[in-house]
């Protein structure tokens, strides 16, 4: 890590041959600032504040992998500018992350005791995956310990935790119904620190790097919403800023994959599309440097940002979810056409139950009067 | 003016024309029908897309219109909806709360016999100068579904608006569906079939009025009279 900073702890300074250049780390810079709707004229505020932090080696960063795919990991590592975002973050001081740290077993959770004593109060918690409860959460050790007590241990010395990830923000996949370990989000344990929900499957790594840069920058953490997500980055709805839009507006649908809605670009709303029901940044912010992203694919939305998106934004492939019973999964409109066939069907029941009633009322009638009649006809008689 | 003014029932009471719906409910009710019938075929769309248009996307809006006079509608609802409360309050007393919400074990025991009435023969029923007991137990859920129809329509609407005051309506609403945007659409398709359900029990319901129990005409929502006992009225 040394060959990425000068003397002075500038970035970047005079390493042209080595992992990035000064430029990258600006252009980095400046792509950061357009994240957090900043203006340029942050750029440079953001390039000092980081190489501040860099040779302070402050904040701390710990990263802890609970039940999960390492897939936020996995994309960290190929964040938009993979070497620059990766390196600040290692810069900074990446105490402790078991994917990446070179150190293995009792030395890896020595760093990670030092890191937390060395910065009480200051060090950034990164949770990746689930936390489970079940069974005194025996589902997830490392080291010995259960997530709940890692969790627990280092909350003290946390500044705030930063979930990312849907696991972590909202259960995600390990909490799925039946929900076999009992897992639950990070905001669920942790009570006394701050938590910034970055949910996604996997969550957009820039994301991570604007929260990081937000920090470092003013000093505190950014604007959240009522789920605790920065609103710098989950502030809209896929569907209010994806390309296809216009399609959906013109009512033009792709009705099968490869038909010749789908060749023309339209929207995905009819294959299951999520894009209306999820917040993220995909759509403007995309991956793979703003190469593509997965509507842009051809792909619609899953809605894997979303809380309980594996119970309720299934099937991928429908707009609405199915309703079991009557050992069927049928389409809500299909159970709506039966309610309005029983209906009718009762109704016309109704109707003719209640004309015989009547008429059968009404012959009783005719008969008791002629009875009457004929009664008093004897009687005269 | 009314052909038919008077009526005798066979039990030899006497049923006279009154006006017991006011403008404003008659007003409110139309309002509703409108409202519902072009919310029901337009949610009928947004839910089910029937077509895939191929001109040029810069040239048609057909969805946005659509959506469009979902919102308009939405509002008029909402406003119908808003002033029918209101009138609970101030208008007569066959359009008072206090009357309509079932709140003794008296009005419960009316709307059993009326079920009875309606299933068993030669059950009696009194005649009622407001809503029947069972009618009018429909309409306070029907006006339970408007409001479930308003809370789950403006939370996804306000989940598209970008303004503080929206972005608050939006949190509220969420919150109330477990933070699920999905579940809300999910929640909202059903409306429709809600109401088809209950505007087919509905008009059953007026005819059966008009055919077997006498009280109502055809007309009744426009004109705002129904047939009343000459006692009651008598005793007003
Ligand atoms: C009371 C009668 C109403 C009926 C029958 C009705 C019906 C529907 C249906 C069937 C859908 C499609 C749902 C889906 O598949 O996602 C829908 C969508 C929607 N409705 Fe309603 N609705 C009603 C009232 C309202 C009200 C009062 C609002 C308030 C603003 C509203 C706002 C919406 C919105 C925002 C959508 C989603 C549109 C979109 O995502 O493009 N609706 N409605
Ligand atoms: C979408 C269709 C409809 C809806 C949602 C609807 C809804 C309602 C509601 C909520 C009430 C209670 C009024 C109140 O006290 O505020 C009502 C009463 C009434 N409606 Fe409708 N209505 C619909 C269609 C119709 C139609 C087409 C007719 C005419 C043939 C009609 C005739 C009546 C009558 C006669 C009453 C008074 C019944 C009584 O005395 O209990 N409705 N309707
Ligand atoms: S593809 Fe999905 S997100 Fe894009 S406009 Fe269509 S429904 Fe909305």
């Amino acid at each position: 890590m040394q060959a990425l900073k000068d003397a002075d702890g500038r970035v970047g300074v005079g390493f042209l041959d080595d992992r990035i250049s000064r430029r990258e780390f600006l252009k980095f810079c400046g792509r950061i600032a357009v994240l957090l709707g900043l203006s340029e004229t942050f750029i440079p505020q953001i390039a000092e504040a980081i190489e501040k932090t860099v040779k302070n080696r402050r904040p701390s960063v710990i990263w802890l992998e609970f039940q999960d795919c390492a897939g936020n990991t996995e994309s960290f590592t190929r964040a938009n500018s993979p070497s620059v975002g990766q390196a600040v973050l290692e810069s900074i001081s990446l105490d402790y992350h078991e994917t990446l740290m070179a150190a293995a077993g009792h030395r890896a959770e020595k760093a990670r005791e030092i890191a937390l004593e060395e910065n009480k109060g200051k060090v950034i918690v990164v949770v990746e995956g689930s936390i489970p409860t079940k069974d005194n959460g025996v589902y997830c050790c490392i080291g010995g310990k259960t997530a709940l007590q890692i969790i627990k241990e280092v909350e003290p010395y946390a500044l705030v935790f930063v979930a990312v990830g849907t696991c972590a923000a909202f259960g995600g996949l390990p909490k799925a119904n039946p929900n076999p370990t009992g897992a639950v989000a990070v905001e669920d344990v942790v009570r006394s620190k701050p938590v910034i929900n970055v949910p996604g499957c996997p969550a957009n790594p820039d994301v991570l790097m604007g929260i990081l840069v937000h920090y470092l920058v003013f000093g505190r953490l950014p604007d959240l919403d009522a789920q605790k997500r920065p609103l710098f980055a989950y502030g809209k709805r896929i569907h209010d800023t994806c390309e296809r839009r216009p399609h959906f507006d013109a009512g033009q649908y792709v009705l099968s994959f490869d038909d010749y809605g789908a060749r023309q670009g339209y929207c995905l709303y009819k294959v299951g599309c999520k894009g209306p029901e999820t917040y993220n940044i995909c759509a403007s912010w995309r991956w793979n440097l703003g190469a593509s992203w997965p509507v842009k694919a051809g792909h619609p939305c899953l809605g894997c940002s979303e809380k309980d998106f594996w119970d309720r934004f299934t099937p991928f492939y429908e707009r609405i979810p199915l309703i079991s019973g009557f050992g069927v999964e049928g389409r809500a409109d299909q159970w709506g056409k039966v309610a309005v066939g029983l209906a009718g069907a009762g109704i016309i029941g109704h109707a003719i139950y209640t004309g015989l009633v009547r008429k059968a009322e009404k012959k009783a009638e005719e008969i008791a009067e002629q009875e009457e009649k004929q009664a008093s006809e004897s009687s005269e008689g | 003016m009314k052909a038919v003014t008077e009526k005798t029932l066979a039990s030899g009471e006497t049923l006279i024309l009154k006006k017991v719906w006011e403008l404003p409910v008659r007003i409110i009710h139309w309002t509703i029908v409108v409202c519902v019938v072009v919310l029901a075929i337009t949610g009928y769309f947004i839910g089910n897309p029937p077509f895939s248009n191929t001109q040029d996307a810069a040239t048609i809006f057909t969805f946005g219109t659509i959506r469009f006079l979902h919102f308009l509608f939405a509002y008029i609802l909402l406003a119908a909806f808003i002033f029918r409360i209101y009138w609970g309050f101030v208008g007569n007393k066959y359009a008072r709360w206090s009357t309509m919400l079932p709140l003794s074990g008296k009005k419960w025991r009316d709307i059993w016999r009326e079920i009875k009435y309606l299933f068993w023969p030669r059950t009696k029923l009194p005649v009622y100068t407001g809503h029947s007991p069972l009618a009018n137990l429909t309409y306070l859920l029907l006006y339970l579904v408007v409001l479930f129809g308003i809370v789950s329509g403006f939370t996804m609407y306000a989940a598209a608006q970008y303004t503080p005051f929206w972005r608050r309506i939006a949190a509220w609403g969420l919150a109330l569906f477990g933070n699920n945007l999905n579940q809300v659409h999910f929640l909202h398709h059903f409306l429709l079939w809600i109401f088809a359900v209950f505007v087919i029990l509905h008009l059953y319901m007026v005819v059966y009025t008009v055919v077997v129990s006498y009280t109502t005409e055809v007309d009744t929502m426009i004109s705002g009279y129904k047939f009343v006992l000459k006692s009651e009225l008598a005793e007003e």
